[in-house]
């Protein structure tokens, strides 16, 4: 993939109202994004040797860390205590489906109650509180895959 | 060919089976310690999970942890990289009864290659020579060892049998340094493996120490890699 259609394809992208522009030629892929206005960045990947400039990190699709992002940002604006994951699992927020889940928005927990199950190699662990308080957020959803240290519970 | 595989290590070698993936069309997991979320194959990944804290035992050397990583991303196989879990015969296991595929040797291999006394005993039932020693452990009995190492001849060498890295080995040039040697050594590899087998072996003193490295696949080819002169060592460990 030559400068010259890299130079057309940034041209393509300015002109018009594309965000993001990803090509893939056989071997060669040159994706494009534009974040911020007028910014735009270009990464080419050949197979051998990979030439790759520092690129954007947003640029690779992260399915578990794209939600602790998030987060992140909602922690900056919450007070009380964040609860986080002590494991790698799938969190489920009621015992069984179908039935209530431990914890909702409102409720009032005391140290020791659980507050929902990850599972991991086949084993329901059940998380417990470790603070007392009313729970204000629920930062996951039921059956989400969750990481080590995610937030999942804010308790005021 | 796989669809998607954990990378579970990191620093070069998870770069470099990251690019091994990219050009293969197999889509990637990087699990990673806290510490360790901003590393370059981590960016590069498709996909990433935390797996602990920046500790490794808590988190690279943390078997569960990373087999629910596979879990949860819906992972095929897992590639260990090369140390921490890779020469693990437990976590080899681990991985096949759990449902993935371990990209490495077979747990019963990692086994029997990782313990040297059963190492030596897979090599001779091949019927390939080996360095003259006994042929199993050796007991606490003082004289039977006195007689053993006066058989072998002088130098020999006291090795730990799950020894690794250069470690748990000790020379002996004399009869008199004999015995002790064997009670350090002893301690030193429970400390170190948590394994005080011993075993004794004719030590060499001008060898040419050259190692061939080979690959092999599950449907029965193989092809070596070329030969490398280890020669040359610092504490027992090839520079």
């Amino acid at each position: 993939m030559d400068i010259r259609k890299i130079k057309k394809l940034i041209e393509l992208i300015d002109e018009s109202g594309i965000a993001e522009l990803e090509i893939v030629e056989g071997k060669d892929s040159v994706k494009i994004s534009r974040y911020g206005s007028s910014a735009n960045t270009a990464v080419v990947s050949p197979p051998i040797p990979a030439l790759q400039q520092p690129a954007p990190t947003q640029a690779a699709t992260s399915q578990t860390s794209a939600p602790a992002q998030e987060h992140k940002e909602k922690e900056d604006e919450i007070t009380g205590h964040v609860v986080h994951s002590p494991m790698v699992g799938t969190l489920y927020l009621s015992p069984s489906p179908g039935a209530p889940a431990f914890v909702q928005i409102g409720h009032t927990v005391d140290v020791g109650d659980t507050l929902c199950i990850i599972e991991a190699m086949k084993i329901l662990n059940q998380i417990d509180a470790e603070y007392s308080g009313i729970v204000t957020r629920v930062l996951v959803e039921n059956g989400q895959p969750v990481e080590y240290n995610q937030p999942i519970f804010v308790i005021e | 060919m796989l669809d998607k595989i954990v990378i579970a290590n990191r620093g070069e070698i998870a770069l470099r089976i990251l690019r091994a993936c990219r050009e293969m069309g197999i889509r990637t997991v990087a699990v990673h310690s806290e510490a360790d979320s901003e590393l370059k194959h981590v960016l590069l990944a498709d996909e990433t999970v935390c797996i602990g804290p920046a500790q490794s035992k808590d988190s690279y050397l943390n078997i569960p942890t990373i087999i629910s990583a596979a879990e949860v991303t819906d992972a095929e196989a897992i590639h260990p990289g090369y140390g921490f879990l890779s020469e693990n015969a437990d976590f080899a296991e681990t991985v096949v009864e759990s449902g993935f595929i371990f990209i490495g040797p077979k747990a019963e291999t990692i086994r029997i290659m990782g313990d040297k006394i059963a190492a030596k005993e897979a090599m001779r039932s091949s019927g390939i020579p080996c360095v003259p020693g006994t042929g199993g452990p050796i007991s606490d009995n003082a004289n039977e060892n006195l007689r053993i190492a006066r058989d072998v001849g002088y130098p020999v060498i006291i090795k730990a049998s799950g020894g690794g890295g250069g470690r748990g080995m000790r020379t002996v040039h004399t009869e008199a340094a004999l015995l002790n040697a064997i009670n350090l050594t002893r301690n030193e590899a429970k400390a170190a493996f948590d394994n005080d087998t011993l075993y004794i072996e004719k030590f060499l003193q001008q060898p040419r120490h050259i190692e061939f490295q080979i690959m092999a696949d599950s449907y029965g080819n193989a092809v070596y890699l070329s030969e490398r002169d280890c020669s040359t060592q610092r504490r027992h460990q090839k520079v």
